[in-house]
């Protein structure tokens, strides 16, 4: 009678203490859960990490669209990109110091990122219509990486697209000679999101290494 | 009695357990909502919305000297558009720039310079001599205070097409336009326009407080609390 009610309560005991084991390991997964779906929430609505070595610009308003002739032998708009980030430079291809250097840290930034490159586009755009034709263009840029994407617009479109960007340009005459002029140029790269809104910019002279790593901070 | 006292312990084991779980997980639920709540509403920190890049522009300024975006980055700058002839039924936005030039003169920056810029929209009129004639009238402090002006097609590019002020010029050449202001900040973000008038002074001062404070502050760890503060701001939508 007495073993009976022993055993009946170490039963007891046991069930009792296996439900509480239960009670704390279902706990442990809510929390882990909770701790989880926060940091998606987190990631996802929370603010986006800053850039380290560019500058948060975050705009709410988009860049108009627009559609330029392209390296890719087709017109091509940006709205073509809809889901990438773009990293939008202007340059141009006769540009002596500034735009190498920035074409061939954004290249290098490109293969830093490995696969993560493939959601976003390089775009160049170039400020100097007048000398630089597509397929110079298409020369030009495949020495800094196979990605890149050339666009060529009007004099006219070109002011306009640039001005979006709150970058200018202007000629600087060093001859007579009418094609002797060099490009004073805006040198920023500016990273669009993928609804086209400014999200970060990025002034002359930040590395290949830190692009990469920004780019790969601010893409989510 | 055994049975009862293993009652005892069973209660003694599950409730407590059950209702430290319980505030547990309501903790854990709203301890963070709450501090979003508080946040939101209550806004410790005040932000001004970033709301686009601003025009990149080349102008002339009242010496023939060019004036572009460029030059001014790393400036908070006060625009405001308007023609020398402007008076009424144009509303003149002068008088609200000669007051933000009192309130800036008065105001440690912090070594942030802060720049105001007069875009003419009549290249035509308003010539070299006349802007500064202008800003001889207005008493403006030419360290501080630019006048420019561009060709019509610029103009319409930057003024209407990149800061969003429309306007048109009748058949006896009068401009017509809604009177405006734009601050853009140091990294050439567009951060507020005011399409009131005269009552705006106040709310241009307060912003300007702002961003230079944001300017100031946001570095390191605050700049997440910062950009936190961006999320929760109601912008105008597009």
């Amino acid at each position: 009678m007495q073993t009976d009610a022993k055993s009946g309560l170490t039963s007891q005991l046991e069930r009792s203490m296996r439900r509480q084991s239960l009670g704390w390991l279902g706990a442990a997964l809510i929390v882990s859960m909770l701790i989880a779906g926060g940091w998606s929430l987190w990631s996802w609505l929370g603010p986006r990490p800053e850039p380290q070595y560019g500058v948060p610009v975050n705009a709410s308003r988009p860049i108009a669209d627009f559609r330029l002739d392209s390296t890719l032998g087709h017109p091509v708009a940006l709205s073509d990109f809809a889901g990438r980030y773009l990293v939008v430079y202007f340059g141009y291809t006769t540009c002596p110091d500034i735009c190498p250097t920035t074409l061939a840290d954004l290249g290098k930034a490109e293969k830093l990122l490995g696969k993560d490159a493939q959601r976003m586009q390089m775009l160049f755009i170039t400020v100097d219509p007048e000398r630089d034709s597509v397929e110079r263009m298409r020369d030009y840029l495949a020495f800094f990486g196979p990605n890149f994407i050339g666009l060529r617009g009007s004099l006219q479109e070109t002011e306009a697209i640039a001005s979006q960007f709150g970058v200018v340009y202007q000629k600087q005459y060093h001859s007579a000679s009418a094609t002797d002029y060099l490009m004073d140029h805006s040198a920023a790269v500016i990273v669009l999101d993928p609804q086209r809104r400014p999200l970060v910019l990025f002034p002359y002279g930040v590395s290949a290494e830190q692009l990469a790593g920004d780019l790969r901070r601010v893409m989510r | 009695m055994n049975i009862t006292s293993s009652r005892a312990m069973r209660k003694t084991l599950d409730p407590l357990n059950s209702k430290k779980l319980a505030l547990l997980w309501g903790g854990l639920l709203t301890i963070p909502l709450l501090a979003v709540i508080v946040f939101a509403v209550a806004q410790p920190i005040k932000v001004v919305p970033r709301i686009g890049l601003a025009p990149g522009f080349i102008f002339t300024d009242m010496h023939g000297r060019q004036l572009t975006n460029e030059d001014l980055r790393g400036q908070i700058v006060i625009y405001n558009f308007t023609t020398t002839s402007c008076e009424a039924p144009c509303i003149d936005t002068a008088p609200i720039m000669q007051a933000l030039q009192e309130f800036v003169k008065q105001l440690d920056t912090g070594g942030i310079p802060v720049t105001l810029v007069t875009i003419s929209l009549d290249p035509e009129r308003d010539t070299p001599e006349r802007l500064q004639a202008y800003a001889r009238r207005l008493n403006a402090d030419p360290a501080r205070w630019h006048f420019v002006t561009g060709s019509p097609e610029r103009l319409k590019q930057v003024v209407g097409g990149g800061f969003e002020l429309y306007y048109t010029q009748d058949e006896h050449g009068v401009f017509h336009f809604a009177p405006m202001l734009a601050i853009v900040d140091g990294n050439g973000i567009l951060r507020a326009r005011y399409k009131r008038g005269l009552e705006d002074v106040a709310i241009a001062e307060r912003d300007l407080m702002l961003m230079l404070e944001e300017a100031r502050n946001s570095s390191g760890a605050a700049g997440l609390v910062y950009e936190a503060a961006h999320l929760f701001l109601c912008y105008p939508t597009y």
